[in-house]
């Protein structure tokens, strides 16, 4: 069965029997191909498909939320009135107000590719044969360790008792490379990464030629003593920093229960004047792109952060409710059956101007971040940013000179962002739905021997 | 309370599988049901319950696999897996590699984890005033600015049955209670949080103390904003048991994994019988240990026993599946798992932890002259890279050791290190074994997350890279 053959009016009547005062159904289906290598042969090939129902049901201001997977319309009547004890006993919340109306909207945003969803199973698998290739054919320390690529399709409808229905069909597509290199005793890895919504924009060349060449210069990778230094972090590690510290401080969820450092900060000059960071749902084929978020909301593009300055928190329907706003269309789900909470779409650094050569070269001391790990056990709280770098390299004079490894970046990433970050190249990738260009922050703590 | 599922009838898929002409197959059904509670500052933001089933089979043809799964239970359906699984095995003929699974005997059994009081058969309403009354209480100490309580309710029952006429069939209850509070001011606001969680029924929930818990967390808040974070460098650091499970697992464990050894992506790899560790380190994964996960069986069928990892700091074995067991000429060790239905088993730790010695507390504190204490209430987990064992992990509240006693209070610590080098350094491992699991978490691996379990007792190391301010 598909999302659109459920007769969900079924549903909502039985809702209204069972004395429901408000009901959102969200349906949605998965087909997920994925292959995987390991060293220099394929070894798995998998295939899923499975149809999720998730209720959100409230009577007078008590709620509750409820997932099941399904195969018929039975099942769905069935799992509601599971639903519904659960509600009726939910002490209420006072902060209630109503499930949003005015669902679905005009905005159009490429998100679905045909052929990422057709694609057959073979032609996958000739894709990893071949980048596995790529690495054994980089050097003769390069070896391929994993490869592997997913892609699926995925359709979502999102319905309540006030009558509009909204929905998404989208496609995802996943690549992750890792190499290997060995040379007299001495062995480096790398991973390379690539989330997006459609095949073509993966560039499997690239991607496996970097995770060569990067696993190879690690192999001469060393410690190098605690020091002060400028950091230039890689476009992708940025953004996971960004991820990790930013993300968790912007949504409207964490500043309402006064678990952000940005409470109370909007208007406020919080980073450097050429600081400006989006929240963009409407970028084609981008990872976090969408039309409409996980309550059926239309989505709006705005600044977080407009020449440094805090623009807005992100808002889902309740959130926004709390403090009679409008949803800022952030509503997200990590499943059907979630309780949406805020959370951004395509968060995105806006590039600057100079090369990222001109960046290494403006720098007379310093580290280039290429790669880390942990960096997402920063603290959001606090504002701590701490990171090890795994892969660097040290840039002395204008030039990279060596590879270094093992390091931790400790620094408040709030000041990080008012005062020491001077230089935003003109690069840009993104981590997820986190989009950065590679960026220099003066004179940060770095950790080593 | 509970929606009755069928169960499907594995025996029948299994000889249409034969039928068309299928060397091997395997079929795991599984019934997931979760029930989660979220309080945030004293409102009940989130109840959500959810009951997933689906059945994911797995066929060999001619030595090549297939994986074809689907949350639909119906003939038509399971049938439309069965043909994809066959298909995506034949056209791995031509690029793919044979996957050789090494032959365990035939097991039958059934297993239920202990517990009296199933947590889907409490009143809904009994979760709710208990969870609330917790949340209350961690507001109302001086200094808490927010508090989050969450309950997680757990009940996992796979079958597994395959063609050579296995047919297991275990469910496992998991219970437990999370604790984050929030204290200070905008500019120096801390949290910190801890959990515990058993496999038991809802019996566990009732009778576990745990308005000391969160006591004893909020205190940890207030003080903790107030704290400083040390200078970055070299420390002598002690490690609290959860702290020990973490760095273990993580640095460790993953690169234990066969698949990981396999791949050539281990710092351990070609270690077998090579000192990796201290002489006082020895490293066991357990499916069985009090305070851990309940893992009898892995999800291919072959019976989880005592590995011994490390013995005395000698590396003696990796942790393997069936196919890798194969690969790497070894046993299977009973480690190959997956997240649910949907996925193919791969390798992954069960409960794995560092054997206690005989040192108390007080010993490994007493001849640190100058060093850091460092605990996990507030830890945010690690990671490591297995290639190079380079790892790094943030940990929570922490105190400066000097001459033997603990002093002053930190926060803001990260541990990081190369992790064989790391467990030369260990000079004393405590006689007080302590095992955690979470129903709220787990440990993730290629994008599949599985329950796990985790600990040690206290241990002191010479040196790790510590970076703080």
């Amino acid at each position: 069965m598909n999302i659109y053959e459920f007769d969900l009016d079924k549903v909502f009547s039985k809702a209204e029997q069972l004395g429901i005062s408000e009901l959102e159904i969200v349906l949605q289906s998965q087909r997920i191909l994925d292959v995987e290598a390991v060293k220099d042969s394929i070894e798995k090939t998998r295939y899923t498909s499975s149809l999720n129902l998730g209720y959100r049901i409230i009577c007078g201001k008590r709620k509750a939320t409820y997932g099941a997977t399904i195969t018929s319309i039975k099942d769905a009547i069935n799992v509601l009135e599971e639903a519904v004890k659960i509600a009726r006993i939910s002490p209420e919340d006072p902060y209630w107000k109503s499930l949003p109306r005015d669902l679905g909207g005009r905005s159009r945003v490429e998100i679905y590719d045909h052929e990422t969803s057709m694609m057959e199973p073979s032609k996958a698998l000739e894709i990893i044969s071949s980048t596995i290739d790529i690495i054994k054919d980089y050097n003769r320390k390069s070896h391929p360790i994993t490869a592997r690529l997913g892609m699926g399709v995925i359709e979502t409808l999102i319905t309540n008792n006030y009558g509009d229905k909204a929905d998404r069909k989208e496609t995802i597509a996943f690549y992750m490379v890792g190499a290997r290199a060995v040379d007299a005793g001495k062995e480096g890895v790398y991973y390379e990464y690539k989330w997006c919504r459609r095949l073509k924009d993966i560039n499997f060349q690239e991607l496996s030629q970097r995770a060569a060449k990067r696993a190879i210069d690690s192999l001469e990778a060393r410690q190098i003593e605690t020091m002060k230094s400028d950091v230039i972090f890689e476009n992708k590690v940025w953004a996971g920093i960004l991820s990790a510290i930013l993300v968790p401080a912007i949504l409207a969820d964490n500043v309402q229960e006064k678990r952000s450092p940005l409470t109370g900060k909007i208007g406020e000059q919080i980073a450097v004047e050429n600081l400006n960071i989006l929240d963009d749902p409407h970028r084609p084929w981008l990872y976090g792109s969408k039309n409409i978020d996980d309550e059926g909301v239309e989505t709006i593009t705005k600044y977080i952060l407009k020449n440094g300055i805090l623009e807005t928190y992100l808002y889902d329907h309740y959130t926004a409710m709390r403090e009679n706003k409008r949803s800022t269309g952030n509503a997200y789900r990590n499943q059907p059956s979630s309780n949406p909470r805020p959370w951004p779409t395509n968060l995105i650094l806006n590039p600057g101007t100079a090369s990222v050569d001109e960046v290494i070269e403006e720098t007379k001391h310093g580290i280039l971040v290429v790669a880390t790990i942990g960096e997402w056990l920063s603290n959001p709280v606090s504002g701590q940013l701490n990171a090890t770098i795994s892969h660097g390299y040290l840039v002395e004079k204008g030039e990279v000179v060596k590879p270094v490894k093992g390091l931790v970046v400790s620094a408040q990433f709030y000041d990080v962002i008012k005062s020491k970050l001077d230089l935003i190249a003109k690069d840009q990738e993104c981590y997820m739905n986190v989009c950065s260009p590679t960026i220099r922050v003066k004179e940060v703590t770095i950790a080593g021997k | 309370m509970g929606t009755k599922l069928t169960y499907i009838d594995v025996d029948k898929i299994i000889n249409e599988a034969l039928r068309r002409g299928v060397n091997y197959i395997d079929v795991r059904y599984q019934e997931y049901r979760y029930e989660r509670l979220v309080v945030e500052n004293k409102v009940l933001k989130t109840y959500t319950s959810n009951i997933n089933h689906g059945v994911g089979i797995r066929v060999l043809v001619n030595g090549y696999q297939g994986y074809a799964s689907t949350s639909n239970l119906s003939w038509t359906s399971i049938i439309e897996s069965l043909e994809k699984a066959i298909s995506l095995a034949r056209i791995s003929k031509d690029i793919g590699v044979r996957i050789d699974l090494e032959n365990i005997g035939t097991v039958r059994d059934k297993i239920v984890s202990p517990f009296r009081k199933d947590p889907f058969d409490v009143d809904p309403d009994a979760k709710a005033k208990l969870l609330l009354d917790l949340n209350k209480q961690a507001l109302e100490t001086n200094g808490v600015k927010s508090a989050i309580t969450m309950m997680g309710l757990q009940r996992d029952h796979r079958i597994y049955a395959s063609s050579n006429g296995s047919y297991i069939d275990v469910t496992v209850r998991l219970v437990g209670i999370y604790h984050q509070s929030i204290a200070g001011e905008a500019g120096s606001m801390e949290r910190v949080m801890d959990s515990r969680s058993r496999v038991a029924g809802y019996e566990f929930i009732e009778e576990y103390d745990w308005t000391q818990m969160i006591s004893r967390i909020s205190s940890l808040a207030i003080k903790a904003s107030k704290a400083p974070t040390p200078p970055a460098g070299s420390y002598t650091v002690v490690l609290a048991p959860e702290v020990v499970g973490l760095l273990l697992h993580e640095a460790f464990g993953h690169a234990s994994e066969g698949d990981t050894v396999d791949a050539g992506a281990s710092v351990l790899a070609g270690k077998l019988g090579e000192k990796v560790a201290s002489e006082y380190v020895t490293i066991i994964d357990e499916g069985i240990v009090e305070g851990g996960y309940y893992h009898p069986y892995d999800d291919e069928g072959v019976r989880k026993r005592k590995t011994i990892v490390v013995e005395n700091g000698v590396l003696k074995n990796y942790l393997t599946s069936r196919h890798i067991a194969k690969r790497l000429g070894l046993e299977p060790t009973g480690n190959g798992r997956a997240q649910d239905y949907t996925h193919i088993p791969i390798v992954r730790q069960t409960n794995y932890y560092i054997e206690p010695r005989d040192y108390s507390f007080e010993e490994i504190l007493e001849d640190v002259d100058k060093g850091l204490y460092v605990t996990g209430k507030g830890a945010t987990g690690g990671q490591v890279n297995p290639g190079t064992g380079t790892f790094t992990f943030g940990v929570g509240v922490s105190w400066i050791i000097e001459k033997g006693e603990l002093k002053e209070i930190v926060r803001g610590v990260t541990l990081s290190g190369m992790i064989l080098e790391t467990l030369k350094q260990v000079d004393a491992v405590g006689k007080d074994l302590e095992m955690r699991t979470s129903v709220f978490g787990g440990c993730g691996k290629q994008g599949q997350m599985v329950r796990v379990g985790f600990g040690g007792p206290h241990i002191r190391v010479k040196k790790i890279v510590v970076g703080g301010r």
